[in-house]
């Protein structure tokens, strides 16, 4: 039996398999196996999507993956912590917009111990008790467990009993130490780490989604590793409720300024990595579009080749945005497209259970044509809260002091 | 890496048993890739065909019997017609082709505009303006036939395109420029609600025909944006379409209009070519899009070989 024929049938694909069809099926092949691989899967022809708000509490970060043009080194006057007041009131205008969820990730910030997680989950979950919060992608959990000196189960536990619902696959790029060497992101986390976190958060009952970073200096035979790993440790937890791969973005970030890495993965490689995904991923019930980073127009078409999810509606980006992706649509335009493409639209949770039809269709919402950002520029005020909570960094200490009303105690 | 072998067909046995889709149109799609012509009908049960993927494969298979594996683009430098009948003209850049935006006030303007860029633009084809505009602006075909005479003179390669949607005498409009020797780049669409593209797909088939020295079609409008932008799938699906249905030898999509990664997708649908790629070297993002390198490789991307040409697709060495 071929690797072609196999993929038609549905049989599980080995890692030759599926290298043999990413290098030699056509494009639209692809295309077809793995649209009939996701009708299987969801033959009801429901595209789902959520609207939620990505909240990035800290770009201050201390891992400096070369690949990233969001974050700023500590001491840097561009850095922020975003104050609880301004993380409510994004919630306010997300929650005014029919979300339910934040997806809540930053920076590995020295100058925010375990405390600040738990007593920013806990005030979220005091004022908005069915709020959802999607947070601390594994190398934020695994920079929290090395600044507290705790183990990460008991990190994960902690975090839990503050309000965390489920965890982020971000951080995961290649999950090949050869590339995240490379990356510089092998401190942060290394691929048992990242798939660590994973497996123990599985274990404390939270379920997570898995990404891929691709087009930077890895193979196709270790995009294919990273897939294969993900699988594996699936079969053990069937922790993982989707899988989302994005594209390097190179704009205004080390690897592209002075590694030259300077273009982007192309659509078309977007379509078949994404058909492969499907392909090798079977144990996964659902697989994202990841409009974000290839625009509205391939997002779309994505639903063909294995998507069966358009992601989350935009009303705020800043990592991919702060190297060069753009693209902003609202629960509007999702629903547009998908409904354009032959595919029935339905709003989600985190855990992928349907919650309705699209929102807008039951009141009105206002559009959203733009991005909101993190924090307005020129902004360097430094939230009151902070000054609860000890800071390592020289920067982070003379930050809060900066405060005369606030003395920081030891 | 190994080489993809991008013709669907071999893969046909094994895939015909997952169709997903609307499984009526494969035999229309057999019978097309067979060389035969469809009834309106028929045709419209493709417009109507969610199978974007079987109407796309179709569309590889015929673009790949008439290009093989190659891809030709133009890096076009565009020059404002104000400028240009001014004597102000510049470009950045290795343009294959010269182009003159706008729409002229009178045939003066016109003359001036073209003149001044011919002068200035040594070996490379200038080509300008839209057989609507000058229509509309002349008044009637006679007239314009006077225009396309005169400009012909004034040194122009060719009309940059002709509206399909937008001239009230498309054929003795065409008659007029092959009359004088004036070809015209490309047949354009510059809106298409989506109720009306079957229609506007059957007009170009029929103007094709009846026009053999016409040879490219662009079937994505050319007026684009607003609060509801076409969707990608309108876009591949009208590409797909127009390669299927209009017996042009070229299919073309617009680098810049429709951006790197529909265009590059549109190649895999039917499209052979990309237009409007820009001539400059460096953009601001120093080598982040170097033009020439970015279409380069999504041709490749997209198992083309990538051929640079000049406007009316002679080869760029």
């Amino acid at each position: 039996m071929t690797a072609l024929e196999k993929a038609a049938a549905g049989e599980r694909l080995t890692s030759d398999e599926a290298l043999a069809l990413y290098t030699e099926a056509p494009t639209q092949v692809l295309g077809r196996l793995a649209d009939a691989a996701r009708a299987r899967r969801h033959p009801d022809r429901v595209v789902t999507y959520i609207i939620d708000r990505n909240v990035n509490y800290t770009n201050v970060c201390v891992a400096r993956c070369n690949f990233c043009a969001f974050y700023r080194q500590v001491g840097s006057a561009d850095g922020y912590v975003l104050g609880f007041d301004e993380i409510f009131s994004k919630i306010d205008e997300t929650i005014g917009v029919g979300g339910g969820q934040i997806l809540l990730q930053g920076g590995h910030n020295p100058d925010l111990p375990i405390t600040w997680y738990e007593d920013l989950f806990g005030a979220v979950k005091a004022r908005y008790p069915d709020f959802k919060l999607h947070a601390l992608s594994p190398p934020e959990v695994m920079h929290i467990s090395r600044m507290a000196q705790l183990p990460v189960p008991t990190v994960i536990k902690r975090l839990i009993a503050a309000g965390l619902d489920s965890i982020p696959g971000g951080g995961a790029e290649i999950l090949v130490d050869r590339v995240r060497k490379l990356l510089h992101c092998d401190g942060k986390a290394t691929a048992d780490e990242w798939l660590g976190v994973m497996r123990e958060a599985h274990r404390a009952g939270l379920r997570t989604t898995a990404t891929m970073m691709y087009g930077t200096v890895e193979t196709l035979d270790e995009r294919l590793e990273h897939m294969f790993r993900l699988r594996d440790l699936q079969d053990q937890t069937g922790g993982f409720t989707a899988f989302i791969a994005w594209s390097f973005q190179p704009d205004h970030t080390e690897l592209g300024l002075e590694h030259g890495i300077t273009l982007e993965a192309t659509g078309v490689d977007y379509l078949r990595t994404l058909a492969v995904a499907r392909l090798v991923l079977d144990n996964f019930d659902n697989l994202q579009s990841s409009w974000v980073t290839q625009g509205g127009k391939v997002g779309q078409l994505s639903l063909l080749f294995g998507a069966n999810d358009m992601g989350s509606v935009m009303i705020e980006e800043n990592v991919v945005r702060a190297a060069g992706a753009a693209y902003c649509m609202d629960e509007l335009e999702i629903v547009r497209n998908i409904e354009d493409a032959g595919f029935i639209a339905r709003r989600r949770n985190m855990h992928y259970d349907v919650l309705g039809d699209p929102i807008f269709r039951e009141r009105d919402v206002p559009r959203m044509l733009s991005l909101a950002r993190a924090r307005a520029d020129g902004d360097t005020s430094v939230p009151a809260e902070l000054v609860n909570y000890a800071a390592r960094s020289r920067a982070g200490k003379d930050a809060r002091n900066q405060r005369p009303e606030l003395t920081i105690e030891e | 890496m190994t080489e993809r072998h991008e013709d669907t067909k071999t893969h046909g046995v094994v895939l015909g048993s997952m169709m997903t889709g609307s499984a009526s149109i494969e035999p229309l799609l057999e019978r097309l890739l067979g060389g035969e012509t469809l009834s309106a009908s028929e045709q419209a049960a493709l417009f109507e065909s969610r199978d974007l993927l079987s109407l796309g494969m179709a569309a590889d298979q015929l673009r790949r019997r008439r290009h093989g594996a190659q891809v030709t683009f133009v890096r076009v430098a565009d020059v404002a017609l104000e400028s240009a009948a001014a004597g102000e003209v510049t470009w950045e850049g290795s343009p294959g082709e010269i182009r003159i935006t706008g729409t002229p006030g009178d045939l003066a303007q016109a003359i001036a505009a073209v003149s001044a860029v011919v002068a200035a633009a040594g070996d490379v084809p200038v080509t300008a303006f839209s057989l609507g505009d000058i229509e509309l602006v002349a008044g009637d075909v006679t007239a314009a036939g006077a225009w396309l005479k005169a400009l012909k003179q004034a040194g122009l390669s060719a009309v940059a395109e002709a509206p399909v949607d937008g001239l009230r005498s498309p054929d003795a409009l065409i008659e007029a420029a092959a009359a004088v020797g004036l070809p015209i780049a490309r047949l354009t669409v510059d809106r298409a609600a989506q109720a009306d593209r079957p229609a506007l797909v059957a007009r170009v088939a029929a103007l094709v025909q009846a026009h053999p020295a016409i040879d490219v079609f662009a079937p994505l409008p050319r007026t684009t944006g607003g609060l509801t932008p076409s969707t990608g799938y309108e876009d591949v699906h009208m590409v797909a379409l127009a390669r299927l249905l209009v017996p042009v030898h070229h299919i073309q999509v617009d680098w810049q209009r429709y951006g790197p990664k529909l265009a590059q997708v549109a190649l895999t649908f039917g499209a052979d070519d990309v237009d409007g790629v820009s001539p400059r070297d460096q953009v601001t993002e120093g080598r982040r899009r170097s033009p020439l390198e970015e279409i380069r490789r999504n041709i490749l991307a997209a198992s083309g070989e990538p051929a640079e040409r000049k406007a009316l697709f002679s080869r760029r060495s």
